[in-house]
């Protein structure tokens, strides 16, 4: 059974690869960026499968969920298998540090899938909404609103969804298995990461920032390691990869970057609430962009987001989800000096967090103009919108920061990772970070914009 | 140059940490975690669940499947009981609509950790087999 999982996830990827090629996504030198990338897609695409699904009353079962996918992936590959067929070669790096970190990151990877599956799922979350919205998709064979009435939900169904689809391609719920999708979107995160840092970088910059992100202890524990199953790692993906591909759209003007931005921050709607704010911001900022170049045809790339996003709240609407807490809850301004203190401690948890929020911080004080705006715009927007929702709402906040702020701080993790690489490269640029064999790309890139900004 | 030293000092520690903790991690699957290796699935749900999978196991022979109310205001018991015996539908006392009180779609209740009367009628107890320790009763409607 273990084997059939790691098929699906496999099929998760290429399915993804193949969605990216039919597509003419702008090409990537970078094998790591296009795995983690494919993956997203691959996702997204079974996500939206299942959605449309069960909005049509079409019946779930292993052939009509596969044959789809399986005839379109067959078609596409016959037709242009020579293509295919251009596989990038990985080799190793250079240097001895950088191999090292490397064996680190791997040591990691191993250590998570290990973890994955050597516990049932325990996390809170994990079993009272995320992994039970699945259950019950798999055995009422599609999604009902009685299971909302039961459970009195809000939480939005593209996890469950996703899970469910490997349940009915296993043909059971095997809830141990499973967990290995999770160690599955930690390896798409650090191929992103790679592929995303060394593109504005250079090697050594993206092996360290990867191997940082890859040792946090609060990611570690979701990818597999007693919270597994959690919505917050998946989610932090979509943010990560939709705020990249935006900050890639401003400098490229190539719509396809906007379009697959646009898909993967309406995806994010559908895994948790927290994606309804952050998609608010991408689409200002997204708007914001294509009115400063005048590039107005653009504006049709944000309609995925926007559908979905509508699609969404149409299908709330109709399976009667409960209320979010939130409508009970008042602004208290008298909360500032709690929400505050309460933030900082976890900002300082070294044991969480290691230095990131230190050295985060710091750097924004001190050298705030090496970040890039998009990717750290829609960071302190999305962190004041969380500020809000804690003087907003109806529970304890000094409680409710201890049981959920770090959470929500996981789902921008990879986006601080990869604001503060670039930030941290432009301020190292000539000592160690430097390398004149590994800084083409990024010195292509540099060269394009200045010529751009003159 | 101050800014930027304390800058390069935090790097460095960060990374010192995070290679640390990376082998305290490995070293934990042959310390902490071992004795998981060689457990069998049902062992492995008893050392994650601990009381609440005999719980699971017993409350399904004895409720045949059928919803039943959770007394109590243990909260993680509702969520954890209510996952691992879905399809089993479990209402819990404290969350219950008005709908829901005026329909009561239970037929059984449950009193955990709770030994009722001897003379409560069609009692039936929740006990652990390997160590008689008693776990709640259940009672058909």
């Amino acid at each position: 059974m273990i084997l059939v999982v790691l098929l699906l996830i496999v099929f998760t990827f290429s399915l993804g690869r193949v969605f990216l090629f039919v597509t003419h996504f702008p090409k990537t030198k970078s094998i790591f960026l296009l795995v983690g990338l494919s993956f997203g897609v691959g996702v997204i695409a079974i996500i939206l499968e299942m959605f449309i699904f069960s909005a049509l009353r079409l019946p779930f079962n292993r052939i009509t969920l596969l044959l789809p996918f399986v005839i379109f992936s067959v078609v596409i590959f016959r037709q242009n298998i020579l293509k295919f067929r251009r596989l990038q070669v990985v080799t190793l790096p250079k240097g001895l540090p950088e191999r090292v970190l490397v064996m680190l990151i791997v040591i990691l990877v191993i250590f998570v899938c290990i973890q994955a599956l050597m516990r049932p799922p325990i996390g809170w979350d994990a079993l009272a909404t995320w992994l039970l919205q699945a259950k019950s998709y798999y055995y009422l064979g599609g999604v009902e609103s009685s299971f909302y009435q039961y459970t009195k939900f809000d939480a939005p169904p593209g996890l469950g969804l996703l899970v469910s689809f490997y349940y009915f391609n296993l043909g059971q719920v095997d809830d141990n298995l499973i967990l290995l999708l999770f160690p599955a979107f930690y390896i798409a995160i650090l191929c992103t990461l790679y592929g995303t840092i060394k593109e504005y970088t250079n090697q050594k910059t993206a092996i360290v920032f990867v191997f940082l992100f890859a040792s946090t202890q609060s990611v570690i524990r979701q990818a597999g390691r007693f919270e597994a199953g959690y919505a917050d790692l998946s989610l932090s993906y979509f943010f990560f990869i939709s705020g990249y591909l935006l900050l890639r759209f401003s400098q490229s003007k190539n719509h396809l970057h906007l379009l697959y931005a646009s898909l993967f921050v309406g995806t994010s709607l559908l895994i948790k609430n927290e994606g309804s704010s952050f998609f608010l911001l991408f689409n200002t900022s997204a708007v914001y962009i294509i009115i400063k170049h005048k590039n107005y045809s653009a504006l049709f790339n944000l309609l995925p987001g926007v559908v979905i996003f509508f699609a969404w709240s149409m299908y709330a609407s109709f399976m009667h989800l409960s209320p979010s807490y939130l409508s009970e809850g008042s602004l208290n301004i008298s909360r500032i000096p709690v929400v505050v203190l309460g933030w900082s401690s976890e900002f300082a948890n070294v044991i969480r967090w290691n230095f990131l929020w230190i050295v985060f911080f710091f750097v924004l004080l001190f050298f705030s103009k090496r970040f890039k705006r998009i990717p750290i715009g829609l960071f302190l927007g999305q962190l004041s919108i969380y500020f809000i929702v804690f003087l907003f709402t109806p529970l304890d906040p000094a409680e409710q920061i201890i049981g959920s702020f770090d959470r929500l701080l996981l789902q921008l993790a990879p986006l601080a990772y990869f604001s503060l690489a670039l930030a941290c490269y432009g301020i190292l640029k000539k000592s160690y970070l430097s390398n004149s064999d590994n800084g083409k790309v990024s010195r292509t890139i540099n060269a394009r914009n200045s010529r751009r900004s003159s | 140059m101050t800014r930027y030293k304390v800058f390069i000092f935090f790097l460095i520690v960060w990374l010192i940490i995070a290679v640390g903790r990376t082998f305290n991690n490995a070293l934990k699957l042959f310390t902490q975690d071992r004795h998981l290796f060689y457990m069998s699935k049902e062992q492995r749900m008893e050392e994650a669940y601990g009381d609440i999978a005999i719980m699971v196991n017993e409350l399904s022979k004895k409720t045949s499947g059928k919803p039943f109310l959770l007394t109590g205001n243990d909260g993680g018991l509702y969520f954890f009981l209510r996952y691992l015996l879905y399809p089993q539908k479990v209402y819990w006392i404290n969350n219950i609509t008005h709908v829901e009180e005026k329909e009561r779609p239970w037929r059984y209740v449950f009193y955990p950790y709770d030994s009722l009367r001897q003379n409560v009628a069609r009692r039936r107890e929740i006990v652990d087999p390997k160590t008689g320790r008693h776990l709640g009763t259940v009672t058909s409607i």
